[in-house]
């Protein structure tokens, strides 16, 4: 029996400052939204985790997780009680990269709103 | 082939052509509603995707001398929770609490009015009332079908971080057992004929 390849997708979120209180905040409420919103078996299937990409600013979180269950990713962390942007999600993290890249052109504009 | 366009009808923010850009190219959302004030609106050099909201109440004509070029517009209302309050020549009618809904609906059955619902309302909610609202969700869209209303998710953004793109507007959808294609495809075909009977056309 083989076993099919796992496909994760990498999701990235701006966080407008990212000092360490509000970056544990956030993780420990996204966590908890996830965990009752979509319950404990499926969190862990999700196999939710924070990964740290070279040269992507801290002010971006990025998370990857299965590609099954990045609905309940995407819903989770939008439902938090932080002021976060959700950016497009992203197959590899060269295409990551690149939407952050794109997203930076914006970023004035949008801590001007 | 008709093209479906990703529509998000209630983003409270200052217009911008920066604005319009970054929800095209990052969210995939083709159409906005919004409010501006009084002349802000002409200023808007492409008008195709943007739908122009104003309350109701607010003058309907324009006044003698003033440009006419206002594009199409939407009347809009709130309904909370009072079905006795009069809502005839609403376009949209955004509503705050869920309960009489159904009576609502069936008085102005048939009147092809908007039912809209805010994503900015919820956001806050716990978990409790959030499961609840994805629930209900799914038979207020039944009972939209059912006596001839639309449904309509907004965003309701008033701030940048409760902007929605076009991937969670359909999660939330999926969330809430309802059709995504079928969703966009309806609210596509309501808006064209609503613009098609508008009120106000372009005249440059």
């Amino acid at each position: 029996m083989t076993l099919a390849k796992k496909k994760f997708r990498y999701a990235c979120i701006y966080l407008q400052n990212n000092d360490g209180l509000i970056y544990s905040n956030f993780l420990s409420d996204f966590y908890n939204r996830l965990i009752e919103l979509c319950g404990s078996i499926d969190f862990h299937k999700t196999n939710v985790r924070i990964i740290d990409v070279d040269t992507v600013s801290k002010k971006f979180l990025v998370i990857k997780c299965k590609l099954d269950y990045v609905d309940n990713v995407l819903l989770s962390m939008y439902f938090t009680n932080y002021p976060v942007l959700i950016l497009p999600i992203s197959g590899t993290i060269k295409q990551l990269k690149k939407r952050v890249r794109e997203f930076s052109s914006y970023e004035d504009f949008l801590m001007g709103i | 082939m008709t093209i479906i366009k990703a529509i998000d009808l209630n983003i409270n923010l200052f217009y911008s052509e920066n604005l319009k850009n970054f929800l095209k190219n990052f969210f995939g959302i083709d159409v906005l509603g919004m409010r501006f004030d009084d002349d802000s609106f002409t200023a808007v050099t492409k008008k195709d995707n943007i739908v122009q909201r104003r309350n109701r109440g607010s003058p309907k004509s324009p006044k003698i001398g003033e440009s006419k070029n206002e594009g199409f517009f939407f009347i809009g209302s709130v309904f909370k929770g009072n079905a006795d309050e009069n809502f005839h020549n609403v376009d949209v009618l955004t509503i705050k609490n869920q309960s009489n809904i159904k009576s609502l609906l069936k008085k102005y059955n048939g009147k092809n009015i908007g039912i809209e619902f805010l994503v900015s309302d919820v956001k806050y909610c716990n978990n409790h009332e959030l499961g609840k609202w994805f629930y209900n969700m799914k038979w207020i869209y039944e009972m939209c079908k059912k006596y001839d209303f639309q449904f309509i998710l907004s965003s309701g953004a008033n701030m940048y971080c409760e902007l929605i793109s076009s991937k969670i507007f359909n999660t939330l959808l999926k969330k809430s057992d309802i059709d995504n294609k079928k969703y966009w495809s309806d609210l596509n075909i309501w808006l064209e004929r609503k613009k098609r009977a508008g009120i106000f056309y372009d005249t440059s």
